[in-house]
């Protein structure tokens, strides 16, 4: 197992596209690192250039405190989960698990025991003669897990390798995933768009947007304390609101000068029972998501149409569109951001 | 019965034409070396297969059978080999020059043997080897097209695998030779199907290069039967019966890939 530092590490592709711009972050020895952020934010080039199937244009990678830059992928000692999981089609469940050790020269009864020994792991042991073609989207994620669970490698490297099932899978897989980095601490290093998963799974998560590194911390830091606008709009489900302050009563008055962008989690919002003293903000409702146990309301503000509310209200206050509502929310759950830089100011 | 459709009742009739030789060819092998003069053709009077063993005992046959095998073979296996390596580089590989080096690979297809033939023949000669089969060989070991072919074949292959094998401890030539070839069945078929066709039938520079009779490969051998006078169109098309006959069985085996070819050579232009 090791630690993976980025040392102001950057990558220009030709034709100067700037996929990673001095990246600077280290992901602790036997950490759950998530990257996140939108596609094209160089969360899958980062993940390449440990891998060493990219080469950093400036900085240096450390695994496992060398520095590996020009060290190709074999020397690295290193796993990967490709989005389309990559086994090798010709080959058996069994050849493709043990293709990594037989490459590296393992002997033939430590081959047999670590394929074994994963197998039982991911409940792969029926399928070990069968070719990937006759294996489901599930089944194939999870050799391809059982490939680089065998290698024992100093780092797994996995990119979006959820991505391609479909939502019940995923979330069963999630699970399962988290069990096995539990079982098996190995450095791990996770790439994805989807928050959920990066909530869900990470340890800590770093956000990603234009190639730099917006913030990295635990799901709840950057779910609670968002580092900026994008932050905040890109971690939680549905999105922050973003608003004027000026339309968000008691705000401007706690945050002085400047053009203030105020953030409110739509979870942050509840109706206002009468006689509360709290601020609210008065909006018409849109549309009404029933979750069953809660309701997702879409509403615009009444003294504003342009700005619009996303509210997630328990399943006894679901409102109906056309309804006005007055929804309030608590001081401490106010965000305030500079508008033209973007950066968390601090409140109060 | 199932009808045939308004297409086949056009095809049919088209096959016969394309059929026709073959079929004169075959009746010919057989007849007295009066019938075959009959014009227009008549039926053989009986099957005369004396022709074939006057065949092969007019000529060395057998000689020419073994070095058109050799030939063959040795150019359908540099052509599997150095192909797939050439496109392999010229599919991944990032290098200064690659692609106009393709396009310049590429554009050596327009240009039509008979113009490469007095240079090449000039080589062989330094090298010493005409009038031997390794002047059959040699220019034929590596083709464009071949080059060409595997090339757009290992394209389309994806990317990831060839990573995870490099992860998993391969080197490049690992990669393509434990993961690329073996996934490359169809473009390898293909390949040694239009070599071997190629190199079963060629006539013109064996022609140009070869001069002993031990040396012949089948197609020039069986021209020696042909006089500057006089010709046995009977012992001659028995020779041929017997020289087609080896593409006619690989055709019959691998017809899918020799259809598929051609559709590949066609579209992926």
């Amino acid at each position: 197992m090791a630690e993976v530092a980025f040392r102001r590490v950057t990558k220009v592709f030709d034709g100067g596209v700037v996929a990673v711009d001095a990246l600077d972050q280290t992901v602790f020895d036997g950490e759950f690192m998530v990257l996140v952020g939108p596609s094209g934010c160089g969360k899958t080039t980062a993940l390449r250039m440990v891998a060493g199937l990219e080469k950093p244009t400036s900085g240096t990678i450390e695994v496992g405190g060398r520095v590996v830059n020009h060290l190709s992928p074999k020397e690295r000692d290193i796993a990967m989960v490709f989005q389309n999981y990559a086994l090798y089609p010709h080959m058996s469940v069994e050849q493709n698990i043990a293709f990594g050790l037989r490459r590296n020269g393992y002997p033939r009864r430590e081959i047999s025991g670590r394929v074994r020994e994963v197998s039982e792991m991911l409940d792969l042991h029926e399928l070990l003669r069968r070719k990937p073609a006759q294996l489901s989207g599930g089944q194939r994620q999870r050799v391809a897990m059982g490939r680089a669970i065998a290698r024992r490698p100093k780092v797994f490297l996995l990119d979006e390798p959820l991505s391609n099932l479909d939502a019940k899978l995923r979330t069963q897989l999630r699970a399962e995933l988290k069990q096995l980095h539990q079982r098996v601490r190995t450095t791990s290093i996770y790439v994805t768009h989807d928050q959920v998963e990066a909530m869900t799974l990470g340890e800590r998560i770093a956000v990603l947007n234009h190639g730099r590194l917006q913030q990295i911390g635990t799901p709840r830091d950057v779910y609670a304390r968002p580092a900026n606008l994008f932050v905040a709009g890109f971690i939680g489900s549905p999105p922050m609101n973003l608003l004027a302050a000026r339309h968000v009563p008691g705000a401007s008055l706690r945050v002085g000068a400047g053009s203030p962008v105020v953030g409110l989690r739509p979870e942050a919002l509840r109706i206002r029972r009468d006689g509360a003293a709290s601020p609210a903000l008065s909006c018409v409702v849109d549309v009404v998501e029933p979750l069953g146990h809660e309701a997702v309301v879409h509403g615009r503000l009444v003294d504003d149409s342009e700005a619009v509310v996303v509210a997630r209200l328990p399943a006894a206050d679901e409102p109906r569109p056309g309804d006005v509502l007055e929804l309030s929310f608590a001081p401490e759950d106010v965000h305030v951001f500079d508008r033209d830089s973007g950066e968390r100011l601090a409140v109060g | 019965m199932k009808l045939p459709s308004p297409r086949h009742l056009l095809l049919l009739p088209l096959s016969l034409v394309m059929l026709t030789p073959l079929l004169w060819m075959v009746m010919t092998s057989i007849q007295t070396p009066n019938e075959s003069q009959q014009f227009p053709p008549v039926l053989p009077s009986g099957i005369h297969w004396q022709n074939y063993t006057n065949a092969l005992h007019a000529v060395p046959f057998g000689r020419f059978f073994l070095n058109s095998v050799i030939v063959t073979a040795a150019c359908v296996l540099g052509n599997l080999v150095l192909c797939s390596l050439a496109g392999y580089a010229f599919a991944r590989f990032r290098f200064f020059g690659r692609d106009l080096t393709f396009v310049v690979i590429l554009a050596t297809l327009m240009v039509p043997f008979q113009v490469v033939m007095i240079p090449t023949f000039l080589i062989m000669k330094d090298l010493g080897l005409i009038d031997s089969l390794g002047a059959l060989i040699l220019p034929n070991l590596v083709t464009p097209f071949g080059i060409f072919l595997m090339r757009q074949f290992f394209r389309t292959l994806p990317a990831e695998l060839e990573e995870a094998a490099r992860i998993d401890g391969c080197s490049r030539l690992g990669t393509l030779v434990q993961i690329v070839l073996p996934l490359s069945g169809p473009a390898l078929a293909t390949l040694a199907v239009i070599t071997f066709l190629y190199s079963w039938n060629d006539f013109l520079w064996p022609l140009v290069a070869i001069q002993s009779e031990h040396h012949m490969t089948l197609q020039l051998g069986l021209s020696t039967f042909q006089g500057a006078h006089a010709t046995d169109w009977t012992l001659l098309m028995a020779g041929n019966v017997m020289a087609v006959m080896p593409m006619l069985l690989l055709f019959l085996l691998a017809q899918r890939q020799f259809v598929r070819s051609i559709a590949a050579a066609g579209v992926k232009g």
